[in-house]
């Protein structure tokens, strides 16, 4: 599984025909449009970095795009992706010379992914848990909706800028600030159960229900 | 769901004129010494307890600034705000709802304000 993204590869999907590559990218089309939320979830509630687990998402889907084209694209093209993006997260803080706590968390969320990709049939949907972290009390409120447009829709900061009526570096801005706070301040997903969340739903949740 | 592992948080306690008086009235000095023995037990029995101390008020404090090899002293604190640090606690929690918790208990949260940060893993 360590080896499973194949990066050597880079010039050779010459090989593969015009209408397999078509199909190729609308597979990993359909998988970033159905799945993009669910993975980044996973990844999030286990690893609670949201901006490294969409930087290691990212380049999966890049991987996919550069593999599955010469390779076919996978039976659980998910599954692949998660592997993938989990082999990303462990290069990035191989580089980073991660503290030993968080090396035994990196190595216990790729075993359980391996697990999932090899054992278990059913992909687990922590989006709920995504959107809680999302619209923790912790985060600027002002951030809350479109940071869960940024993370489960896996829109990016300039059209969730347009739809906010702001300047789309001022909304980058907000995200990276946003996503470095979940990171550092050690923002749970929601496991235990949640005090702090007021009476009835967040408006936060309201308005991104009406975005969606 | 994997174990998260503990982190650091200093609690930072910014009380104001009043609470600050409060140390040296001798009415009402024993329920503020009191509250915050309570308090420190409470962390030291849970096991979350690090380290901490009470400050002196602000106005014993000295700002010291280094520039171009130069030293500049200053009376008074870094920031005049109606808040000022009055003492700090680190302790270790799972995560940040676990130490807001810890930080709602503090005395100065029901008057004063107090601040959650993580520490820098070192």
């Amino acid at each position: 599984l360590s080896r499973c993204v194949d990066r050597s590869g880079r010039g050779a999907p010459q090989s593969a025909d015009v209408s397999s590559n078509i199909d190729t990218h609308q597979a990993a089309d359909l998988a970033a449009r159905s799945a993009y939320g669910k993975l980044l979830a996973y990844l999030v509630a286990q690893w609670r970095d949201v901006a490294s687990a969409k930087d290691a998402l990212s380049d999966a889907f890049l991987a996919a795009l550069e593999n599955w084209p010469r390779a076919g694209v996978p039976e659980k093209p998910e599954a692949w992706l998660l592997t993938a993006a989990c082999c990303r997260l462990v290069d990035y803080h191989r580089h980073n010379k991660a503290t030993d706590a968080n090396a035994m968390d990196l190595r216990a969320l790729f075993d359980s992914a391996a697990r999932k990709v090899l054992v278990e049939e059913v992909f687990p949907d922590e989006r709920l848990k995504l959107l809680f972290v999302c619209a923790h009390p912790a985060i600027d409120e002002a951030a809350r909706t479109p940071l869960m447009l940024h993370t489960v829709l896996g829109l990016d900061a300039a059209r969730i800028a347009n739809a906010f009526v702001v300047a789309p570096a001022a909304m980058s801005q907000r995200l990276v600030r946003v996503k470095a706070k979940i990171r550092d301040a050690g923002i749970p997903s929601p496991c235990r159960k949640r005090r702090n969340c007021p009476n009835g739903s967040p408006p936060c949740w309201k308005r991104f229900t009406q975005l969606w | 769901m994997m174990e998260q592992s503990a982190m650091k948080y200093t609690i930072l306690i910014y009380e104001n004129e009043d609470d600050f008086s409060t140390r040296t009235d001798a009415k009402r000095r024993d329920d503020y010494f009191g509250a915050y023995r309570a308090y420190t037990k409470a962390l030291t029995d849970a096991g979350v307890f690090l380290g901490g101390a009470p400050l002196q008020p602000a106005q014993s404090a000295t700002t010291v600034r280094q520039r171009d090899g130069r030293r500049r002293v200053q009376d008074g604190p870094y920031a005049e705000t109606k808040e000022q640090l009055g003492g700090y606690y680190v302790i270790e929690a799972v995560d940040l709802d676990q130490a807001l918790d810890w930080a709602a208990r503090c005395p100065a949260a029901s008057t004063g304000a107090v601040e959650v940060r993580p520490n820098l893993p070192m």
